[in-house]
């Protein structure tokens, strides 16, 4: 642990309880003024014990907390303006929100896989959409490099983390499906909002995927391209095309090809409009049925196929705790959290210190 | 322009198989193939249904009870080919069969022949776990060890 006091930690922790300077200064007895100028590293000695202790009770962390030396990344490559503007509905504090949970999450990561290491047994590229002659193109390349038969994608997570990449399920607000990160001394993260469902979130990993292989600059296109990328990579249109062929196209049938294709019914709408395979009278009719029955929001229960779930991080956290015997203080102590943050991020819950026990690696 | 191209061709294999049997008709052309199968070739839309309009003698195509073109007892089928929006590429050539104006199966035909459908459920592959990917460091599983044994 550095012995500096790390203001960014401070900023960070504010927004990641989603408080506003005001009330953190009033609750833990501070001046607003005196507070921001913590906040901000501009006072002109490292604040004192007596200054960060009730703020840090107030914020529900350790004082250890504000003394970590990490670097705070931005948002995202894919959370970038262009693309966010598009969706007005994501507030401004919940992007702050989000900055502030990505970057503690980054921090445990951290702090995990200096015990684990993280193998991958599939190639996972950079390759530019333009070069290669589209982003479908790059789909079909890359389902071509990890060898995935003809078909529907079995388990997207699985294919993922078998390239080394690192999935992890958030709580995320409603309106963000997730996010994906490559930084020099972490695996590539993928992170997902839980409570998206199956459909959404296959596509989500899938759009993620490409960003991860495609995009290192933020770019006006880059949206588009990881979704036909996501498209593309799910179900390649010369394959989805056979089954789209032959009879109307209607709601229904696309319910069972989203069970086969494990696909939303939008997605297979958007393709096969694309692919010509509609007219467009035919696509307007079908996305303002599709509009009626509330689907556009979230397709219904009964169309969707089981969650996918990761195992690769779960196994991180596993080790540490069946292998080398850490329980939830120790985690919290690691992670420089409070044992409640411990519960509601990654469901370990402390138990008597007695009932634990070590089990011995041969 | 395309359907006197392929009915060109298709005439032209014909007249090399003696399997092969070329009808032509006012609207299309039709092949029997070993005297079981009739085939029809149509320019359909991506629903394989005809583009054109429905004449009596295509409506009775699609009605198996009737016999048509003089032939009784032959499997009715039409070799379709659907183009693109703008009728410049074709996007998919195939078999497909109707009963009464309803769909009711295909087969695709690509360069090679017949392209075999794609299984209805995706096959269950065998799993694999993903969890062997993450190890404990050796350094860590030393010290781990070491606290155990003390």
């Amino acid at each position: 642990m550095a012995n500096i006091f790390n203001h960014e930690l401070l900023l960070l922790a504010r927004q990641y309880r989603g408080r506003s300077q005001e009330a953190v200064a009033e609750a833990a007895g501070l001046d607003q003024g005196h507070y921001s100028r913590v906040e901000r590293g501009l006072l002109n000695a490292p604040p004192s014990a007596e200054t960060i202790r009730p703020i840090a009770d107030v914020l529900d962390f350790p004082m250890s907390f504000f003394f970590q030396g990490d670097e705070i990344s931005g948002l995202p490559l894919s959370v970038h303006d262009s693309a966010w503007r598009k969706r007005a509905s994501v507030r401004a504090s919940d992007l702050k929100r989000l900055h502030a949970e990505l970057n503690l999450r980054i921090m445990h990561i951290r702090r995990y896989l200096q015990a684990v290491d993280v193998d991958s047994e599939r190639p996972l590229p950079r390759l530019d959409a333009e070069d290669m002659g589209g982003a479908d193109k790059v789909a079909a390349c890359i389902r071509r490099a990890w060898m995935i038969p003809d078909g529907p994608v079995g388990n997207l997570t699985t294919l993922c983390e078998r390239a080394g990449i690192l999935v992890i399920q958030c709580d995320f607000v409603e309106k963000i499906d997730g996010v994906t990160m490559r930084l020099r001394d972490l695996p590539p993260l993928i992170f997902l909002n839980k409570s998206a469902p199956p459909d959404r979130m296959r596509h989500s990993l899938a759009h993620e995927l490409g960003h991860l292989i495609m995009h290192s600059v933020p770019t006006d296109a880059m949206e588009e391209e990881a979704d036909l990328f996501a498209g593309e990579f799910l179900a390649p249109i010369s394959q989805a095309r056979s089954d789209l062929i032959g009879g109307r196209i209607t709601l229904e049938r696309l319910v069972q090809l989203k069970k086969f294709w494990k696909v939303s019914v939008a997605s297979l709408l958007y393709r096969a409009s694309h692919a010509g395979l509609l007219t467009p009278n035919q696509s307007s009719y079908l996305w303002r049925q599709l509009s009626a029955r509330g689907w556009k929001k979230r397709e219904p229960e009964e169309t969707q196929f089981p969650a996918e779930k990761p195992r690769l991080y779960e196994k991180v956290l596993e080790l540490h705790e069946n292998e080398l015997g850490y329980d939830a203080q120790e985690i919290a102590r690691m992670l420089h959290l409070s044992l409640n943050d411990v519960r509601e991020l990654y469901g370990i819950v402390s138990t008597d210190k007695a009932t634990r026990h070590l089990r011995l690696i041969k | 322009m395309v359907w006197e191209e392929v009915a060109r061709r298709l005439k032209a294999v014909a007249a090399d198989d003696s399997d092969v049997t070329v009808l032509e008709h006012q609207d299309t052309l039709s092949l029997i193939i070993e005297d079981e199968v009739l085939l029809r070739l149509k320019h359909s839309d991506v629903a394989l249904i005809t583009q054109n309009y429905p004449t009596p003698e295509a409506e009775a195509f699609d009605d198996h009870d009737v016999d048509l073109f003089g032939h009784t007892g032959l499997q009715r089928v039409r070799l379709c080919y659907v183009l693109d929006t703008y009728e410049t590429s074709l996007i998919w050539v195939g078999i497909a069969a109707h009963n009464k104006g309803k769909f009711l199966w295909k087969i695709e035909l690509a360069d090679t022949g017949a392209v075999a459908a794609p299984e209805r459920l995706p096959l269950e592959h065998p799993e694999t776990d993903t969890s062997k990917l993450a190890r404990l460091k050796r350094v860590t599983e030393e010290k781990n060890k070491k606290k155990n044994e003390q």
